[in-house]
């Protein structure tokens, strides 16, 4: 088979899926249709895979158009896919997470009576992602971007019949418009100034044409603001949070693994442009950083167990930000492939527990869950290990890595990104000896419920564990006499910057310092939440902490500055301006002329005598004008 | 093929052949259906032909006024095909759309039709006079539809939009007498106007410009001249009001495109058009906004609708050839999405007694089909990739960026308003509890359904391959 049609299939069988699923949910058995849903995922999965040996063995770019897509004056987009080592990683990830991700939810969806619609949005959305990380132009890209944000709000809202998600799932779609409006205005000027919204020619016409810099700057301002919407990072990462109301795989698959991601997808794709505007790199540190740590802060009160995963989300988003922003690309995918893993595994972990507490999702409720769990135990904690950064587990070594970068780029900012490294630690610890350790806080029908999970949600949980763990190699660093196999697998793709010579004592401080702090977080948190905790600890907060339990109030001072003032002033337009001004104006037109006809009619009042009366005055008027003429 | 008759009168004696069927025969339904499905078969044909205007089969004239120097000549070219496909399109749908226990039906359906002669006319005009004789008749039977067959309120809503609409058109009529005293040789046939307008003193085109806008204006409509309209969506009879908002509005659109933007230079076209721009801006915020607080489906659909002829007016008035472009498709889209809406409200309305989203909540457990097309329909309406919206809105956006990119900003807050009234309202009455407060009527959806997974196929068909009509406006424009 031609690379070609592979790399159309492999979208299409999810979109096969999603056909099936969606016109046939209501006439068959619904397990069928998710195994169905999770087979052509599977398959997916098997192309890719082919396609991912082929571009390991041949580094090169392909590019294969299928139809033209839009054709207007300046526009000029075939719908085509291109393939590179770039995303062909990004490929792995989201039909390999995606494909265990399905047969998790078999198995946790099976008692919902809207499984096949589960499914078809499921499938939909890995056709969009795939759609979002081929398309060899922005506006292909963005036909992804879209559509995930679609089956976002789809899944957010899956279970519609509750207001509460509805809203969320608005929140979701709205907020990642805003930054959709900003990525439509960059590719309108990219278009303008460079004649091309190809990937391909962009990189060449670059080259070629000299635009300045400050043009330059506001296009990648513009896609940056776009990728803060989708990646959730300040100002627009509220929607994120509220998301979890969905059903945890999609947390897991959607929220965590793939579609948050594709903000770091986009900026590495454009980077090109991002290399010429240092500024906006600067500012994606800065936002980054900010966004690390403030979701870290606010992940340490939350009792919510998606809920701390999810701003560790947040928080992890920025950390890649931060390895973009100061000018490492191949780390931030570094971090994303880690990420992607054990942070679905987390999520995946959270949804067996959640699972066996019947629906129970607040950790003050739990406590010793480990007794009757352990296979979801120990996956979740090496997942915790993993994002914690302990040594030897994935996230240890893309952490590191960007915290390297950190340090290149500014000693003060080194220092607050380790502090948001470490604050990981601890509410992430927090979160597992809360949940597994301890005294059990929540009913006895809820303690007698309790069980391990199913098989089918087992395995992904034992699959993704070992990735977890093994990941972090594949960009083993030279200091440990590694190869630095992502580095120079993604060489081609992304510039890489050359690094500064550090010796071999700074960068041994820099590694290992840090995990003299982390373990010794892990044991005081330990301590502390295994031994010291009770309900009422947990639920209390004062001072500082309740700004944290509450979000830092984000949320309410977007309801007061946004989404109040804009009801209002349609209130106000309605009642003052449509009804009271404009209408009321154009109405009063109308009684005017009314009343002008009422008054005119005595004109006609049908009395020869006045008729002739108004005869003769226009006579001598017309006489008088006449004689002013003249003179 | 067909040298005996052209196109156009096709389309016109189709028309007029369904009127007298229906004047003088029985099941008055059938008839109708039947022959807006011939008129949409011609319309169809006419597709395939119009990409040469120059096709003798495209073009008819009659001997008409001659003593002033003018005839009545109708000619189709690629932009006039694809809105007299649409017009009778919609015709069909709200055909198919009329209740069997509808009062008077053979008035209605020989109304509608006359309807549908006047806005096949409109569209295809190639003499001025001809257009704005065409352009008026239309209003007729829009008057008397609306009125005759609408609620209790609609006398006053229906004279507020005639008057307001014939308003208007006086000012168009004193540009056109202005323009024929000066013209050459009296003509005022497209070709020749051209010359003629250049003719003009800068104050004498300055006049032409603002009375045409403004007749058009008030037709689209246009922020401020907008009001007659959520008043008469919300009296008017769905059918007729099918009608009116798919594509009698876009006749104020279409008159931008074709007796106005090609008697401009470039320089004299931007010197003036500031002003609308300025006002077709402010409506789309403004009415987004207001569509947000709306509390009933009419009202929100009527200020969706503003929304979008503004957005489209924008981007027709910026005259850059994508916006120009996008902006001809989207008359079709949005002709399509708006049809759909006014069917599903129909729908609602029918079933469910009422059009206020507070007695509505959770309708799709009630009925997933209707849930379904809601939010595709919805979907289309706020322009996400792969609907027809998006292939319209994105060439719009860039020429209007291409313009002024912080215009583009400002029109471009509509991308994120309507995700915001359009989910607003799918969570209101799609979503959620299934709870409605008033007695629900079990009705025949079979007519409703089939329209709409017609429309919902168009609209998929346009989103991913738009080309050929993208080709067939390109050669109607580069005829200008």
């Amino acid at each position: 088979m031609s690379l070609s049609t592979l790399l159309l299939l492999i979208p299409l069988f999810p979109l096969l899926g999603f056909l099936v699923n969606i016109f046939l949910y209501k006439k068959i058995n619904s397990n069928y249709l998710a195994y169905f849903g999770t087979l052509v995922i599977g398959i997916s999965f098997i192309l890719a895979f082919k396609v991912f040996v082929y571009i390991f063995n041949n580094d090169e770019l392909n590019v294969y158009n299928y139809f033209s897509f839009l054709n207007v004056g300046q526009i000029k987009l075939d719908f085509g896919f291109l393939l590179d080592r770039l995303n062909g990683l990004y490929l792995m990830i989201i039909t390999g997470i995606g494909f265990f991700i399905h047969l998790y939810s078999i198995s946790y969806m099976n008692k919902d009576k809207g499984m096949g619609r589960y499914f078809a949005y499921l499938n939909l959305f890995v056709f969009s992602m795939l759609l979002l990380v081929l398309g060899n132009n922005y506006v292909i890209l963005f036909i992804g971007w879209e559509g995930v944000g679609l089956c976002s709000f789809l899944l957010i809202g899956f279970w519609y019949e509750d207001l509460a998600n509805m809203q969320a799932a608005k929140k979701a779609f709205v907020m990642n418009r805003i930054g959709d409006l900003c990525f439509l205005l960059a590719m309108f000027l990219i278009l303008e100034n460079y004649g091309t919204l190809n990937f391909l020619d962009l990189g060449n016409a670059i080259k070629t044409q000299n635009i300045s810099t400050s043009k330059i700057t506001a296009i990648t301002l513009l896609i940056f603001m776009g990728a803060t919407g989708k990646s959730a990072q300040i100002p627009l990462y509220t929607w994120l949070p509220d998301a979890m109301a969905g059903p945890t795989p999609v947390s897991a698959l959607i929220h965590a693994a793939t579609m948050v991601t594709a903000g770091i997808y986009l900026i590495a794709r454009s980077q090109v442009l991002f290399l010429l505007a240092p500024f906006t790199l600067n500012i994606i540190a800065i936002i980054g950083l900010i966004t690390a740590i403030l979701a870290a802060l606010i992940a340490t009160k939350q009792k919510d167990i998606k809920k701390i995963l999810a701003y560790s989300t947040v928080s992890q988003l920025g950390f890649m930000f931060m390895a973009i922003g100061t000018g490492s690309f191949h780390v931030a995918v570094f971090h994303v492939i880690t990420h992607a893993f054990f942070k679905a595994l987390l999520f995946l972990g959270s949804g067996s527990v959640i699972h066996a507490m019947g629906g129970e999702q607040d950790i003050s409720k739990m406590g010793g869950l480990g007794e009757k769990m352990f296979i979801t135990q120990l996956t979740f904690l090496i997942g915790c290990c993993a994002i914690a950064g302990i040594p030897g587990f994935s996230g240890f070594f893309s952490k590191d890595a960007i915290l390297l970068s950190a340090f290149h780029y500014n000693t003060l900012y080194f220092a607050l990104a380790l502090f948001s490294a470490l604050l990981t630690v601890f509410y992430m610890f927090r979160l597992y000896f809360l949940t597994f350790y301890g005294k059990f806080r929540g009913t006895e029908s809820q303690w007698a419920h309790l069980h391990e999970s199913p098989i089918l949600m087992i395995i992904p949980l034992l699959v993704l564990s070992f990735f977890s763990i093994i990941n972090g190699y594949i960009d083993y660093p030279k200091i440990f006499g590694g190869h630095m196999l992502l580095s120079n697998f993604l060489a081609n793709v992304l510039t890489i910057k050359p690094e500064i010579p550090l010796s071999h004592t700074t960068e041994y401080i820099l590694m290992f310092a840090p995990v003299i702090v982390i373990i010794a977080i892990f044991f005081i948190t330990m301590y502390w939440y295994v031994f010291l905790v009770n309900q009422d600890k947990i639920s209390r907060a004062k001072g500082i902490y309740r700004v944290f339990a509450n979000k830092f109030y984000i949320d309410e001072l977007y309801y007061f500055l946004i989404v109040r003032p804009i009801n209002y002033l349609g209130k106000w337009l309605e009642h003052r301006i449509e009804y009271g001004l404009i209408d009321n104006l154009i109405e009063s037109l109308g009684r005017v002329s009314v009343y002008l006809g009422y008054r005119f009619r005595y004109l006609q009042d049908g009395k020869i005598s006045s008729y002739f009366f108004w005869m003769l005055l226009g006579i001598i008027l017309l006489f008088g004008v006449l004689l002013l003429q003249t003179h | 093929m067909l040298s005996w008759i052209s196109l156009p009168e096709l389309y016109l004696y189709t028309s007029l052949l369904a009127i007298f069927f229906i004047a003088f025969f029985q099941r008055v339904y059938i008839i109708s259906t039947i022959f807006a499905l011939i008129s949409i078969l011609w319309t169809i044909i006419g597709l395939f032909y119009a990409h040469n205007p120059n096709f003798p089969i495209n073009y008819v004239g009659f001997e008409w006024l001659s003593l002033l120097g003018n005839d009545f000549s109708l000619r189709l070219d690629g932009m006039s095909a694809i809105l007299c496909c649409l017009s009778s399109l919609t015709v069909l749908c709200s055909i198919l759309l009329t209740p069997k226990n509808f009062k008077q039906p053979r008035s209605f359906f020989i109304l509608i039709f006359s309807m549908l002669i006047g806005l096949h006319g409109v569209f295809m005009a190639w003499n001025m006079l001809s257009f704005y004789i065409l352009f008026e008749i239309v209003l007729i039977p829009s008057y008397f539809l609306s009125i005759n067959w609408g609620q209790k309120n609609s006398l006053k809503a229906t004279n507020k939009f005639f008057l307001y609409t014939f308003l208007g058109s006086l000012f168009m009529l004193g540009a056109i007498l202005m323009l024929y005293v000066n013209s050459i040789n009296y003509s005022l046939r497209w070709d020749n106007l051209y010359l003629s307008v250049m003719q003009l003193s800068p104050l004498q085109r300055a006049i032409f410009f603002a009375c045409f806008i403004f007749a058009f204006g008030i037709k689209m409509p246009i922020f401020p001249f907008h009001t007659w309209q959520p008043t008469l969506y919300k009296n008017a009879p769905i059918p007729v009001v099918l009608l009116l908002s798919g594509v009698m509005v876009k006749m104020g659109l279409f008159g931008i495109v074709r007796w106005m933007l090609p008697f401009f230079s470039s320089n004299q076209w931007h010197n003036y058009a500031h002003y609308p721009i300025i006002l077709a801006t402010i409506g789309v915020v403004y009415a987004s906004i207001l569509a947000i607080s709306q509390k009933n489906l009419r009202s929100l659909v009527a200020y969706s609708s503003i929304a979008h002829i503004g957005f489209m007016c924008v981007a027709l008035l910026v005259r850059s050839s994508e916006s120009l472009d996008g902006a001809i498709l989207q008359m079709l889209n949005h002709g399509i999405n708006v049809a759909a809406l006014w069917i599903l409200v129909d729908y609602i309305e029918r079933k469910f007694n009422t059009s206020n989203y507070i007695d509505l909540q959770g309708l799709i457990a009630q009925d997933s089909f209707l849930g379904a097309f809601f939010v595709i329909v919805s979907l289309a309406n706020i322009a996400l990739p792969l609907t027809n919206s998006f292939a319209g809105e994105f060439p719009m956006l860039y020429g209007i960026a291409k313009y002024n990119i912080y215009l583009a900003l400002i029109v471009g807050l509509s991308v994120i308003l309507s995700a915001v009234y359009m989910l607003n309202v799918c969570i209101k009455i799609i979503y959620c509890k299934y709870h409605v407060s008033t007695e629900i009527k079990q009705i025949n959806s079979k007519n409703h359904y089939i329209i709409l997974g017609t429309l919902s196929i168009l609209i998929f068909f346009i989103g991913i391959y738009s080309k050929p009509l993208f080709q067939l406006i390109r050669q109607g424009i580069t005829q200008l």
